[in-house]
C-alpha cells in the first residue's frame, strides 16, 4: 500500500469517530438532512451525503433525535433536531472529548520534555 | 420527478424492510430534491446520485443491523473447511468415476466414459459439498448470540503443532470414509434389485427382484442421510475446532444418540425385506417362512447392536477424553 493512502486511511479512522460528535453538535438547532450536510460542510468536516442520511435516522431510532415532516413549503423536508436523551449523550461525548485532547497533550508534552 | 431519481430510490428501497420502505423512500427523495437546487437537468442528476454513491452500497447503510449468512468471524474458517471438503469431494469423484470406468469399459472407451461420469456427477458432489459446509456453519453461527461474554479459563489447552495436525488429518479421514462408505451404503438401500441364479445345496436358488420394499427402503435412506450429515459436521467441527467443548461435545452427543434412537425405532417397527425375497429362501433352503423371517430380524438386531455398540465406544472416549484434560 502506497504510504498517501495509508495515511489517508488512518485520518479517514480518526475523523470518523467524531462524525456523529459533529452531526449531534449541530442538530442543537433543528435541521433537514441537506441544510445539516451543508452546515457540515461549511465548517470543513468532510462527512458524505451517503454516510449522513442514514447515520440521521439510526441516531433517530436510539432515541437522540426527535423528526417531524414540515409539508407547508413547496418541497416537503424531514427536519431532525437533538432530542432530551440525544442532550445528555452529546454533554457525556463531548466531556469524553475534552478528556482525550486532555490526555494526548500531556502524553505528547511529556514526550516533548 | 426525474425518472432516474425514481429507477434509484427504488433500487435503494428494494433492498429494506417493508415498514421502513415509504419513510425512506420519501426522505432519500426529498434529500435529492434538496441537493439538486433548481438545477433538474441530467447532467445534475447523474452527479448528485453519484454523490450519494451505489444504491447496494446505501441501502446497506440504512439498514441497522448487518444480515450474513457467514459472519467475517467464522469467514476465515469457513473457506479454509470449504476448500479441504471440495478436495475430498472432488477427490472421491474422480477416484471413483475412474474406476467405476475401468470395471465397465474396456480400451479407449475408458477415458470416454471415464469424463462423461465425472461431468454427470462433479457439479452435484460440488454443490452437495458447498450445501453441507455452509448450513453447518450457518448453524455455528446463528447459535452463537452472546459474543461479548466468555470465560478465559474454559479456554483449551495450547496443543502442539503436531497434535492439531493429527486431529485434522483423523477428521478429514473420517470425512472421506463417511462420504464413501456412506453413499455406498445409501446406494444399496435404494437400488437392492438383484438378479440371483445359484445352487443351494443341491436345490436350485432364482430370485430376481428387490431385497427391500421400496417404501421402506425411503425411509431407512432418509434416516442414514441424517446420520451421514451429523457425523458430517462432527468432522467438520474437529477440523475447524481439532477439540471438543463441553457444549459443543453435548450437541453432538445428543444429535448422534438422537438419530440412533430413531434409526433404531423405524428398524424395529418395520419389516424391510420383501417377502418374496424371503420367500424364495425359505423355498430353496427348505425352511419355514417363520424361520427365515427370525433369522431376518436377528440381522436386523445384530446391525442395529453394531451400531449401538460402536456409537456408545466412540462416546465414551469422547467423553473420557474430555472430561480428563478438565
Amino acid at each position: 500500500m502506497e504510504k498517501d493512502t495509508i495515511i489517508s486511511n488512518f485520518e479517514v479512522e480518526l475523523k470518523r469517530g467524531t462524525q456523529t460528535l459533529q452531526v449531534l453538535y449541530l442538530l442543537k438547532n433543528e435541521q433537514y438532512g441537506y441544510s445539516l450536510l451543508q452546515a457540515l460542510e461549511h465548517r470543513d468536516v468532510q462527512i458524505e451525503a451517503g454516510t449522513l442520511y442514514p447515520l440521521l435516522r439510526r441516531l433517530e431510532s436510539q432515541g437522540l433525535l426527535m423528526s417531524n415532516w414540515d409539508t407547508t413549503e413547496s418541497r416537503p423536508r424531514k427536519y431532525y433536531v437533538l432530542s432530551l436523551f440525544g442532550e445528555e449523550v452529546l454533554s457525556h461525548l463531548l466531556e469524553t472529548w475534552e478528556k482525550s485532547v486532555a490526555q494526548m497533550k500531556v502524553l505528547i508534552k511529556g514526550e516533548q520534555q | 420527478m426525474n425518472e432516474l431519481i425514481n429507477r434509484y430510490v427504488y433500487d435503494v428501497v428494494k433492498r429494506l424492510d417493508e415498514w421502513k420502505k415509504k419513510d425512506i423512500e420519501k426522505e432519500l427523495k426529498a434529500n435529492i430534491m434538496d441537493m439538486l437546487g433548481e438545477d433538474f437537468s441530467e447532467e445534475n442528476t447523474i452527479k448528485v446520485l453519484k454523490k450519494l454513491g451505489r444504491p447496494d452500497v446505501l441501502a446497506l447503510k440504512y439498514k441497522e443491523k448487518k444480515k450474513y449468512v457467514i459472519s467475517p468471524r467464522l469467514y476465515d474458517d469457513y473457506i479454509k473447511t470449504l476448500k479441504i471438503v471440495l478436495i475430498v469431494f472432488i477427490s472421491i469423484n474422480v477416484i471413483s468415476s475412474i474406476v467405476s470406468a475401468i470395471f465397465n469399459e474396456t480400451g479407449i472407451q475408458v477415458i470416454g466414459t471415464m469424463f462423461e461420469e465425472i461431468t454427470e456427477e462433479l457439479f452435484g458432489s460440488i454443490f452437495f459439498a458447498f450445501a453441507v459446509v455452509t448450513v453447518v456453519f450457518w448453524a455455528i453461527d446463528y447459535n452463537q448470540k452472546d459474543l461479548n461474554h466468555f470465560d478465559p479459563t474454559k479456554l483449551s489447552k495450547v496443543p502442539t503443532d503436531k497434535e492439531v495436525q493429527t486431529k485434522r488429518v483423523e477428521a478429514i479421514v473420517e470425512l472421506v470414509l463417511v462420504t464413501i462408505f456412506g453413499s455406498l451404503f445409501l446406494w444399496l438401500i435404494l437400488n437392492s434389485s438383484v438378479h440371483i441364479e445359484g445352487v443351494w445345496d443341491v436345490e436350485p436358488f432364482v430370485y430376481s427382484g428387490r431385497i427391500l420394499k421400496t417404501q421402506e427402503a425411503i425411509w431407512l435412506a432418509i434416516m442414514v442421510s441424517i446420520g451421514m450429515l451429523i457425523t458430517i459436521g462432527n468432522a467438520i467441527y474437529r477440523i475447524i475446532n481439532s477439540k471438543w467443548t463441553i457444549t459443543s461435545g453435548i450437541v453432538f452427543s445428543i444429535l448422534e444418540f438422537g438419530s440412533l434412537i430413531a434409526f433404531s425405532i423405524l428398524l424395529l417397527s418395520i419389516k424391510p425385506f420383501e417377502l418374496s425375497f424371503l420367500q424364495s429362501i425359505a423355498t430353496a433352503s427348505e425352511q419355514p417362512l417363520t424361520t427365515i423371517e427370525l433369522y431376518a430380524s436377528r440381522f436386523i438386531f445384530g446391525v442395529l447392536a453394531i451400531a449401538w455398540i460402536s456409537t456408545v465406544i466412540e462416546e465414551s472416549v469422547k467423553w473420557y477424553k474430555l472430561t480428563k484434560t478438565r
